[in-house]
């Protein structure tokens, strides 16, 4: 009786320590996701003082922002593959340092040659955050909140692109644009050094995957993987439409103001990342994430192509935005889930990152295709291509799902996500 | 300050003003938060030795090596990206000896951390600091026939430096026993 009675705190407190532990590694992950897309901001807000320091214009900066979109699609499958086989932890510290100094760099050494050669060096370390984050998360978090977990993470980078903006400019304000890039990238190495100081665990060794030696064999481009890279342009292709263009055709083909247009993007974003929030707990609720996501685009498609269809008042124009924006938040956890059931055990790297790379793909082809749109001077139809993407969304998550059930009916791993 | 709150804690550290594993996240932020105000005071004068002294009393040596690494790359930001530092060769090397300096400071510190008994810890800070502050100043000296500056190194200048060090080692530590006297965490240790 003594006995049970001693284990009965020991267990607490080993349940405790693990809980902790959980909590650290997610906090450490989502401020490394944080970084990432607060630099993805970095170069975008400072192009007036490039612009002017450089004597270039905005076609040349544009250019840097289109290497570092390249280098980064180019690099994130290769660096899935260099997480699982080196380890995620020690990708994301490199990563993380190596964005940082090229920022450092370009702010010490200011010219067009160094901004596109740190343009691709900061690209490259982009593509880290991805495989290693998921990585390391699939293998540390409680499974009954992994949904949680991820929409945590997925909140964490909305979050660095939200602020970046205002970061930069009290930046630029306080320490010009030269102070601005030095601070700016100081931040990578900074986080990487607290997180080698709260210890985040690496994803290799972790009882949910297999051996370091094994993981690199197996064969991670089937199918299902394939079919996951598709779904993550088509959604990137949707969602980037409205993010991008979507104030223009407010104002070109609505009658907007500025204002209320860029009101209304504001509403957009900023519901979708309370949805993404939300998501978290509906994707912890359910196994069926190719459903979840199928119904929130479905009816997403739907509110859009209301907006496409017809001049809305004001405040329904706002309102079916922050719809819309919620929906495109819900499904990202669940996105997410399905990549990460697709993924075999100990391949999480390579998997996020081939999938990944759907959405780099999506991030080149989405501003000539919108921008193509816009100057044919067919703002609703930035709306209705939006849709029609939303619509093979619906139909490819819908696939992937099925393709899931009868993946598991025919063959159960239970090693892999118990 | 009562000198009975500096005891050493249960895990051996010489400063717990959070638990164990908070402790790095805590060290972290002190340091940086610590290291951001006296860089913009005091520039290249920053009282790397206490930060030191006070990552090594807190942490195992590794974490305390980040830790203080940290509040290097603190330092070297707001120089380059705020003061302005020149950007050149010199500086630059001069940065990085400041960092060699930090970091071989938080080791002898550590190391006479270790080696002294638990008992007495406001003395044996005061060594540490004294240990940690030798070698950092031994260190910058050793670069100075590559990277000049010899001129600075007289008595007044050295032991000026020396008290910068020490009051904000003693600022530190308060701010450590502070932030123990209103954990609740750490109140409870304390009662029982």
């Amino acid at each position: 009786m003594a006995d049970i009675l001693a284990v009965r705190p020991q267990a607490a407190s080993s349940e405790q320590a693990t809980k902790d532990e959980q909590f650290r590694t997610l906090g450490a992950v989502s401020v490394a996701h944080w970084v990432s897309h607060f630099h993805i901001f970095v170069l975008p807000m400072l192009f007036p003082f490039l612009k002017q320091q450089l004597g270039v214009g905005y076609v040349e900066l544009g250019f840097a922002l289109t290497v570092f979109a390249v280098s980064s699609g180019l690099t994130q499958a290769p660096i899935g593959y260099l997480a699982d086989h080196l380890g995620a932890r020690k990708i994301l510290l490199i990563g993380l340092c190596l964005g940082g100094c090229s920022l450092v760099a370009l702010g010490l050494h200011l010219s067009y040659p160094s901004l596109i050669v740190n343009a691709a060096l900061l690209g490259l370390a982009n593509s880290v955050y991805h495989p290693a984050n998921y990585a390391i998360l699939s293998a540390h978090m409680n499974e009954a909140r992994m949904g949680r977990a991820f929409s945590i993470h997925a909140f964490a980078g909305f979050f660095g692109g939200a602020v970046a903006p205002a970061i930069m400019a009290g930046l630029v304000a306080a320490t010009g644009g030269h102070g601005a890039l030095i601070a700016a990238g100081a931040v990578g190495p900074m986080v990487a050094l607290l997180l080698m100081a709260v210890g985040i665990p690496d994803a290799i060794g972790a009882g949910r995957t297999t051996s370091a030696a094994d993981a690199p064999r197996q064969n991670v481009i089937t199918p299902a993987i394939v079919v996951l890279m598709i779904f993550f342009l088509l959604l990137s292709i949707s969602s980037a439409g409205i993010a991008n263009f979507g104030v223009v055709a407010l104002m070109g083909g609505y009658g907007a103001t500025f204002s209320v247009a860029n009101l209304a993007l504001t509403t957009y974003l900023g519901a979708s990342a309370a949805g993404v929030l939300a998501g978290g707990f509906l994707a912890d609720l359910t196994e069926r994430h190719g459903q979840v996501a199928a119904v929130c685009f479905a009816v997403n498609a739907g509110i859009l192509l209301v907006i496409a269809a017809m001049n809305l008042p004001q405040v329904l124009l706002i309102g079916a935005m922050g719809l819309a924006g919620f929906l495109s938040g819900v499904i990202v956890p669940s996105r997410d889930m399905m990549v990460r059931n697709a993924a075999p055990a100990g391949a999480a790297g390579r998997v996020f990152g081939i999938v990944s790379t759907g959405f780099n793909i999506g991030g080149i082809v989405s501003p000539l295709l919108f921008g193509w749109i816009m100057d044919r001077n067919l703002p609703h139809w930035v709306f209705g291509v939006s849709v029609v993407f939303m619509v093979m969304t619906v139909v490819l998550a819908l696939v992937t799902e099925r393709n899931a059930q009868a993946g598991k009916t025919a063959e159960p791993v239970p090693e892999a996500h118990p | 300050m009562s000198l009975s709150l500096l005891s050493p804690s249960a895990d051996g550290s010489r400063l717990a003003p959070v638990e164990t594993r908070h402790a790095p996240l805590f060290g972290f932020a002190l340091l940086a938060v610590s290291c951001a105000l006296a860089s913009f005071a005091l520039a290249c004068a920053t009282p790397f030795a206490a930060f030191a002294v006070i990552a090594a009393a807190m942490l195992p040596l590794r974490p305390a090596l980040v830790v203080v690494a940290g509040a290097w790359l603190v330092n070297q930001g707001i120089g380059f990206g705020a003061l302005h530092y020149p950007v050149d060769g010199n500086t630059m090397l001069w940065g990085a000896v400041i960092g060699i300096a930090a970091l071989a400071a938080t080791a002898a510190s550590s190391a006479v951390l270790r080696a002294l008994p638990q008992s007495g810890t406001p003395l044996v800070l005061a060594l540490a600091l004294i240990g940690g502050y030798g070698i950092y100043e031994l260190v910058l000296l050793a670069a100075t026939p590559f990277l000049g500056g010899a001129g600075d190194f007289t008595a007044a200048i050295v032991s000026q430096i020396g008290f910068t060090n020490v009051a904000w080692l003693i600022g530190l530590v308060a701010a450590c026993e502070i932030v123990r006297l209103v954990n609740p965490a750490k109140r409870g240790h304390m009662a029982s």
